[in-house]
C-alpha cells in the first residue's frame, strides 16, 4: 500500500525518457551499470608519492636520464671507442709489418749490390 | 656506426615488465624493491578503483590503497603460491581492509561520490543528460546498499571489466557460482530500482509496514 499525495511530498513529472524504465531488463540494467561504474584514474601526485614510498624514488642521474639508461649508454659509447682504437690499432700493425717488410727487402737488396764484383774499368 | 651506437641494451626494469606476474613475485620476495614497483605499477589503478567504488570517496580510496600496498610489501615474503594469482591476493587484502573501514565508519554518514567522475553522454539533451546523472546516482546509491559480495561483484565486473571465472578466483567462489550471484544481484537491483523509479514518478511515497 502506498499513502497519496500529501503537502510538502515532493512531486516529480515522469518524463517520456523515463518511461522506458517501466519495463526495464536485464541488459538495460547492465548498460546502464557500465555508464554507471566507469573506471576512474587516481591522481597521479597520489601515485608517484606512494610509489616513492614503498620502494623509493627512480634512480635520476645528473642528465635527468634514469640512472640505468646512462649506464647503458656509457657502455655502449665505451664499446663502439674499443672498436675503433682496435680497428686503427691493427691498420697501425699492418703498415708496421709492411714497412719492416720494405726495409728488409731494401736491406737485401743493398747487401747483394754490396757482394755483387765491381765492374772493371779498362784504364 | 650508427646502428651500433642505437643499440641500447635491455635494462632490468624493462625486463621485470616483459615478466608474469607469478615471476615478479619470486624477484619481489626476495627484497627486490624494482620488481615490487613493477607490481605496484600494475596494480595500483584497479586497487585504487575498487576502493574507491566501495568507499564512496577519494580520500578514504587513497588512504586505504595505500595501506594495501604496505601490507602487501610487509607481507611479500610470506606470500606463498597456493594456485591463487596475486591480484587476488592484493583484492582479498583490499577487500579484508574495506570491511574494516566499514565496520569502523558504520555510524558515519557515507559521502556520495565525486560528480566530476561522472559524465552524462554528450550527445544527449542536457535534461535527458540530467536525468541520466540522476539514475547514476540512484544505481550507485542502490549499489552501495547491497551485501558486500554483490557490491564486489559488480565492481569486479563492470570497473575491472573482468571475466567471471577471474571475479571467481578473487573471490573464492566458482564460475558457476559467480555467474548465479551476479543474476541474482542484477535482479535485486532491477527490482529496487524500478521500486524507486516509480516511487519517484508517482509523487507517492511507500507506506512504512
Amino acid at each position: 500500500m502506498r499513502k497519496k499525495f500529501e503537502a510538502g511530498d515532493k512531486m516529480k513529472i515522469r518524463w517520456p525518457w523515463q518511461k522506458k524504465h517501466a519495463t526495464l531488463n536485464e541488459s538495460a540494467l547492465e548498460n546502464l551499470l557500465a555508464a554507471t561504474l566507469q573506471p576512474v584514474e587516481p591522481r597521479a601526485d597520489f601515485v608517484k608519492d606512494l610509489r616513492t614510498q614503498l620502494v623509493g624514488p627512480e634512480e635520476r642521474s645528473f642528465l635527468g636520464l634514469p640512472r640505468r639508461s646512462l649506464q647503458n649508454g656509457v657502455l655502449v659509447a665505451g664499446a663502439a671507442f674499443s672498436v675503433l682504437l682496435l680497428l686503427a690499432t691493427s691498420v697501425r700493425v699492418v703498415v708496421s709489418v709492411l714497412g719492416a717488410v720494405g726495409l728488409l727487402h731494401q736491406f737485401n737488396r743493398g747487401m747483394k749490390e754490396q757482394a755483387a764484383p765491381s765492374p772493371k774499368v779498362a784504364i | 656506426m650508427a646502428g651500433l651506437l642505437s643499440v641500447t641494451l635491455p635494462s632490468k626494469g624493462n625486463m621485470l615488465h616483459n615478466l608474469k606476474d607469478e615471476e615478479v613475485l619470486v624477484l619481489a620476495a626476495q627484497g627486490d624493491q624494482e620488481a615490487f614497483g613493477v607490481l605496484y605499477d600494475r596494480y595500483i589503478g584497479r586497487i585504487y578503483n575498487y576502493i574507491y567504488y566501495r568507499t564512496s570517496n577519494q580520500h578514504d580510496a587513497e588512504d586505504l590503497t595505500a595501506r594495501v600496498f604496505f601490507r602487501a610489501m610487509k607481507h611479500i615474503e610470506s606470500y606463498e603460491d597456493r594456485g591463487v594469482p596475486f591480484s587476488a591476493w592484493l583484492y582479498r587484502i583490499a577487500h579484508n581492509l574495506v570491511a574494516n573501514w566499514h565496520r569502523d565508519n558504520s555510524r558515519r554518514q557515507v559521502v556520495p561520490l565525486e560528480d566530476g567522475y561522472r559524465q552524462a553522454g554528450e550527445s544527449i539533451h542536457p535534461e535527458a543528460a540530467l536525468v541520466q546523472l540522476e539514475e547514476q546516482d540512484n544505481l550507485l546509491n542502490l549499489i552501495t546498499g547491497l551485501p558486500e559480495d554483490r557490491q564486489q561483484l559488480l565492481i569486479l565486473k563492470f570497473v575491472e571489466r573482468l571475466s567471471n571465472a577471474e571475479i571467481g578466483e578473487i573471490m573464492g567462489r566458482t564460475e558457476g557460482a559467480v555467474k548465479s550471484l551476479y543474476h541474482r544481484t542484477l535482479t535485486q537491483l532491477r527490482d529496487e530500482f524500478m521500486f524507486q523509479l516509480d516511487e519517484d514518478a508517482d509523487g507517492t511515497v511507500p507506506e512504512q509496514e
